[in-house]
């Protein structure tokens, strides 16, 4: 049995146009000790998923479809009570922009002792104990707990965050963005952190982002999101080295590398889906150098290896479209616009 | 390039004072001074892209603040077309101020929520004085289509809120476009958006460039889209610039070892290819910089560097030529 099972969830918001259905049908599972990469751009619909399976969801928003299951628990129908207990001893979520997560006005140790005591029965020098020790093995000494987190830099108060996620060592960690706005540098050693951190405790963890080389760098699975469905899951090298959906291709091309010149740099042509009506068929097709007719037509996750599927009619010609995918020309507005015209059922650019 | 220079920037100096942890006795305690700018000697010429490259921290966006006036300067010259722009009468420095926009970095927060896209872009030609309703009116589509906002009447009504990211990023653009500008410093132009369409903005600097005769410093701490942009790079390193040259040599074969730590930590959408977890050779550069407080002798990256030698704890390097048109601060520049 997987640590985590969502089965056909769907999420709305109610909004002045209308619901809008931000997550689709989603089934993703995630099993006991591995990374599961969720990437996509804005307005993919990661957040908002990862916020229904936490019962975070804003007042507008409903998971109105489909189950999420942890463990033997059906999470959509926990009581606020029973939510109490299961944040940071059994899910702890390390929200986006986790360096203001911290209370100004308390200490990092009176935060981190609070939340021990909560769910555990330590004593408080126990918990201040446990803090310190954690603290220690996110590479910050002890004493800084007498600190507020304004005197701790920016890497330091991320560090602190992850430290606080993991310290009741629950068996499923989500972490929102944990690397965006932080430099390079930065980035690569909080990452190597989080790998160290989930490989000593071995909580799974969920890691939502839109940068790609996060995922590359330290997940175990990787699922790409766009318009609120799931297009793309699968093992991590898979998706990056065989990728079937021509959105994972686009989005493996578009990002800069020191090796290549700009010529050859890849930019996905038009925008994201309107959610609020979104297209019939496949939601990518509007954007896609592949398209055909057919994809007016709703296209099912296929089946693309054992622990591998895409959503695409034409997963059988991945291995053409991944070579053609590699060129500028392939995504040129015209040469997308022209899928389009071949087929009258196309209402032409969103935009 | 045409080879002139536009600017022309010599020993510039942003020192803040910094004053202890607080209390009273800090009243008879020496001025310690935040060097985030220290010294920095450069030209930029007519019409190149010119990349700044360095960690949070390290004075990149203080440099390009002060190069535009959105900030003193506590020591140095900046000079403009040959003019020292510190002896520019109060019209002069208007003048300049219309010649020389900025781009931030983040498109949520520079805008206005409550100002619709033509207020936006039409702003600063109020401020400006410049142009009756019908001028301004034209200079917006103009700054909207060039900025890709085309046709701009789809765009003029809109709130921000109603614009995905990469849009109003194109919109900051299209602001700093109305004036007409010969220069524009841009501070992290793409860091919050989406990779897909960076590379539209990307391209889109190097359009502007050639349409309007454009000078750009490019700001990023991603090594990667200045590899992309811009003509030559330079790098800094708490405050001071460590290397600067061409582009293409900076990045395929770096001199300073600051330059090797940084391209090194530059991310890989490729499983087999990250950087987390691998042995690399050169200077570990991970850990919270310092504070530019207080400096080491000699070279400011010595603590780190993995070839630092005693000459470098005496003896500070000057920024000096390398080969054809790189120069860099080492004693011991990284060769293949």
């Amino acid at each position: 049995m997987s640590l985590l099972e969502l089965d056909g969830v769907s999420v709305e918001y109610a909004t002045d146009a209308g619901p809008l259905r931000a997550v689709e049908s989603v089934d993703l599972a995630v099993e006991e000790g591995e990374i599961l990469g969720i990437v996509g751009e804005s307005g993919c619909g990661k957040t908002t998923l990862t916020k229904a399976l936490l019962d975070l969801l804003p007042d507008n928003g409903r998971v109105v479809e489909g189950d999420v299951r942890f463990r033997d628990r059906h999470l959509t129908e926990l009581s606020t009570a029973e939510w109490r207990s299961v944040r940071w001893a059994e899910i702890s979520y390390i929200i986006q922009n986790a360096m203001n997560a911290l209370d100004p006005v308390y200490t990092i140790g009176s935060q981190f002792v609070e939340i021990v005591r909560a769910h555990t029965d330590h004593s408080k020098s126990a918990a201040r104990d446990l803090a310190g020790e954690m603290l220690e093995k996110v590479g910050i000494d002890r004493n800084r707990l007498r600190d507020y987190p304004h005197e701790l830099s920016g890497g330091q108060r991320q560090r602190v965050v992850i430290a606080l996620a993991l310290a009741l060592e629950p068996p499923l960690v989500v972490a929102d963005e944990p690397t965006t706005g932080l430099d390079v540098v930065t980035q690569e050693e909080i990452l190597t952190l989080i790998q160290e951190m989930q490989s000593s405790t071995n909580s799974a963890m969920i890691i939502i982002t839109h940068d790609i080389s996060v995922v590359a760098e330290i997940a175990d699975r990787a699922a790409v999101m766009y318009g609120g469905r799931l297009v793309e899951v699968g093992d991590t090298r898979d998706v990056f080295k065989a990728g079937a959906h021509p959105y994972t291709m686009g989005l493996t091309n578009s990002f800069p590398s020191l090796a290549e010149d700009v010529d050859s740099l890849v930019s996905i042509p038009g925008s994201p889906p309107d959610l609020v009506s979104p297209p019939d068929g496949c939601r990518f097709a509007e954007r896609c150098p592949f398209a055909t007719p057919e994809c007016a037509r709703d296209p099912p996750m296929e089946a693309v290896g054992e622990r591998h599927r895409a959503r695409c009619h034409y997963t059988d010609r991945a291995a053409e479209f991944r070579e053609r995918s590699e060129r500028t020309e392939t995504w040129s507005e015209e040469a997308v616009a022209g899928t389009r015209d071949d087929d009258p059922g196309f209402g032409g650019s969103r935009r | 390039m045409s080879g002139d220079v536009l600017f022309r920037v010599e020993e510039l100096e942003k020192h803040y004072p910094t004053r202890g942890d607080g209390g009273l006795l800090n009243l008879f305690a020496e001025t310690n001074y935040l060097r985030a700018v220290d010294g920095v000697s450069f030209d930029i010429e007519r019409g190149e892209i010119i990349g700044v490259a360095g960690q949070s921290g390290c004075g990149k966006s203080t440099l390009g603040e002060l190069l535009v006036l959105l900030r003193e300067a506590t020591g140095g010259r900046i000079y403009f077309r040959g003019d020292d722009v510190g002896e520019y009468s109060a019209a002069e420095r208007k003048a300049f101020r219309r010649n020389c926009q900025v781009v931030f970095q983040d498109p949520y927060e520079s805008l206005n929520p409550r100002f619709t896209v033509s207020q936006t872009v039409k702003e600063p030609l109020v401020v400006h004085d410049l142009g009756d309703p019908a001028e301004r009116d034209e200079r917006v589509r103009r700054a909207l289509s060039d900025a890709g906002l085309a046709p701009p009447v789809n765009y003029l009504d809109k709130l921000p809120a109603e614009l995905s990211g990469g849009e109003r990023q194109r919109v900051s653009i299209a602001r700093a476009l109305v004036l007409d500008p010969q220069f524009i410093v841009a501070d992290e132009p793409v860091s919050m958006l989406d990779v897909s369409i960076r590379t539209e903005i990307l391209h889109l600097f190097e359009e502007l460039r050639e349409k309007r005769d454009l000078t750009m410093m490019y700001i990023s701490h991603d090594l990667s889209t200045i590899n992309y942009l811009a003509d030559r790079t330079m790098i800094m390193y708490l405050g001071d610039v460590v290397e600067l040259g061409p582009t293409r040599s900076v990045i395929q074969d770096p001199a300073h070892p600051y330059t090797e730590a940084l391209l090194q930590s530059v991310p890989m959408p490729d499983p087999d290819a990250g950087r987390v977890g691998t042995e690399r050779s050169g200077s570990d550069i991970r850990g919270d910089v310092p504070d530019p407080v207080d400096l080491p002798s000699g070279c400011r990256f010595r603590p780190r560097c993995a070839y630092a030698t005693d000459r470098c704890a005496s003896e500070e390097p000057g920024l000096d030529p390398l080969d054809g048109d790189r120069r860099v601060a080492c004693f011991h520049p990284v060769s293949e």
